[in-house]
């Protein structure tokens, strides 16, 4: 599995690890965030379980498993923490896993022997090593019960599926986007079809654009990084979102036995 | 630390224990599904008892000993009852069981492919790889203890279910005897002999239908039995 550093000062770090070459290609490819402070990591959307053997090797290659404390799953799909269980057997009671209060009983599916740590509709600040990590409401985009991570000292933004490509692997010349215009063809359908709420996405770049933000990072696909945080955000402005809604129509001009 | 091929093994190695896993509880579920018509069954050998009885009592002196016989049936049915209710708890259990083994086991799996992947690369902090690797390892343990745990009670169920198909084969003799008795009482009945001879013909019937079951939960079993063994053999290799 790849590794990027998107932030360092210090002992203070974003990480990003992902394009795994040896991931099966049925499985969707996804990014894994490790925030450290101190003496102190928090892995952001730690993926499926069918990764976790590449990216516990990938991130023990780097960093203490001992100093992982944290855990936050920024909404219930499989492919963002199905390994929450694995997690837990590798770092035993050190590790708190945080999650939306909505699916922290959706989760135990995964891992029924631990405790999550219930984040609220508005949030919450998990402490690393001295400095705060904001977790950040991003619901209905997709999930009910979704959020963003903002580190204001490093200024970098986790966005979960906001900002998710779904980039042909001989197109990922490096873990960053080079051409915004091309990226869109990527990103286009994704969001179109997946984000749930335009009020919703209205609401979070609202939000998000009064943070200092130097780096957006998706769970899938690509990283925005200068000019293109801004070029992203007026583009996710412009999305059409719903395209799933042409379904119904669809389905109803079936023959279906007409209700008495 | 380039060499991952001892935890290739053992992913490996945990595979095939999921395989046999899956196996052995196919096995017991054929097992378990052998019976699934017995409390039909032993609930029709209920009846029957109960309409004998009801004939021995028109008999007068000719039916005294058809009715004990009939009471001793029901004495049977009711252990073909108190057999199936143990099974049920024992399928439950069996369940459950198997679902948490292959859980371990998946689990054993993906932590050996950790360590192997995590042998073959060049780590840039060592001394996190070596933390790393020892945490991995006393997961894959962790794993291995609970799935040999879950293992050695899946297959104690199965010889449990063994246990409890010898009985109904017993069951099934006993009754075997009582209705070769009733139609021995019915040569002697006179003008009541074809009702007891009925009862007598229709019991031999349910006779059959039980030594059926218990022939198609035996061969289950014994299969369980040899993929028990090949599990034990499996876990001892493993362990070493």
């Amino acid at each position: 599995m790849k590794c990027v550093e998107l932030f360092r000062q210090g002992d203070h770090s974003w990480l990003a690890f992902g394009q795994d070459p040896d991931k099966p290609d049925a499985l969707i490819d996804t990014n894994q965030i490790v925030i450290t402070a101190g003496n102190e990591t928090m892995l952001v959307d730690p993926g499926g379980s069918e990764i976790f053997p590449s990216m516990v090797a990938a991130l023990t290659s780097r960093l203490p498993i001992e100093r992982l404390r944290h855990l936050l799953i920024s909404h219930q799909d499989p492919d963002v923490g199905s390994s929450v269980g694995l997690w837990r057997r590798v770092c035993g009671d050190n590790l708190s896993v945080h999650a939306s209060w909505m699916w922290t009983s959706f989760l135990a599916h995964f891992d029924g022997d631990g405790a999550f740590v219930s984040v609220p509709d508005e949030g919450s600040v998990i402490r690393l090593g001295g400095r705060e990590i904001h977790v950040l409401p991003a619901h209905y985009l997709h999930s009910p019960g979704n959020y963003s991570v903002y580190d204001p000292v490093a200024r970098m933004l986790f966005s979960g599926d906001i900002g998710a490509a779904l980039v042909p692997a001989h197109k990922r010349r490096s873990f960053f986007v080079e051409d915004f215009a091309e990226h869109v063809g990527y990103m286009q359908g994704f969001h179109e079809r997946w984000m749930g709420s335009a009020p919703a996405r209205d609401a979070w770049v609202n939000m998000v654009s009064r943070l200092d933000i130097d780096i957006i990072a998706p769970q899938h696909g690509l990283i925005f990084r200068g000019d293109d945080v801004k070029r992203f955000l007026d583009w996710l402005m412009t999305v059409k979102i719903g395209s799933g809604l042409t379904a119904f129509e669809k389905a109803s001009r079936r023959s279906f036995r007409e209700k008495v | 630390m380039k060499n991952g091929s001892g935890a290739r093994v053992r992913a490996h190695a945990a595979g095939d224990l999921e395989e046999a896993t899956g196996a052995l509880l196919g096995q017991c579920m054929s097992a378990f599904h052998a019976f699934q018509e017995l409390g039909e069954l032993s609930e029709d050998m209920r009846i029957l008892s109960l309409n004998a009885e009801l004939a021995a009592g028109r008999a007068g002196r000719a039916g005294v000993a058809v009715r004990a016989l009939t009471q001793y049936t029901r004495q049977l049915v009711g252990q073909l009852s108190r057999l199936r209710s143990d099974m049920e708890g024992l399928k439950a259990d069996t369940y459950g069981l198997s679902a948490a083994a292959l859980k371990a086991l998946q689990e054993l799996r993906l932590m050996h492919q950790a360590s192997s992947t995590a042998q073959s690369m060049t780590p840039v902090n060592p001394d996190a790889a070596e933390s790393g690797r020892r945490a991995v390892d006393a997961a894959a343990h962790g794993a291995f203890k609970a799935a040999g745990e879950r293992l050695h009670r899946m297959m104690a169920h199965a010889e449990e279910l063994g246990t409890h198909a010898a009985r109904i084969r017993q069951v099934a003799e006993q009754s075997s005897g009582i209705s070769t008795n009733i139609a021995i009482e019915a040569a002697a009945a006179g003008p009541h002999e074809p009702e007891f001879r009925n009862v007598a013909d229709t019991m031999k019937r349910y006779i059959e239908g039980l030594r059926a079951m218990v022939d198609r939960a035996d061969q289950a079993v014994h299969q369980a039995g040899e993929t028990g063994r090949l599990l034990s053999q499996r876990l001892a290799t493993a362990r070493a």
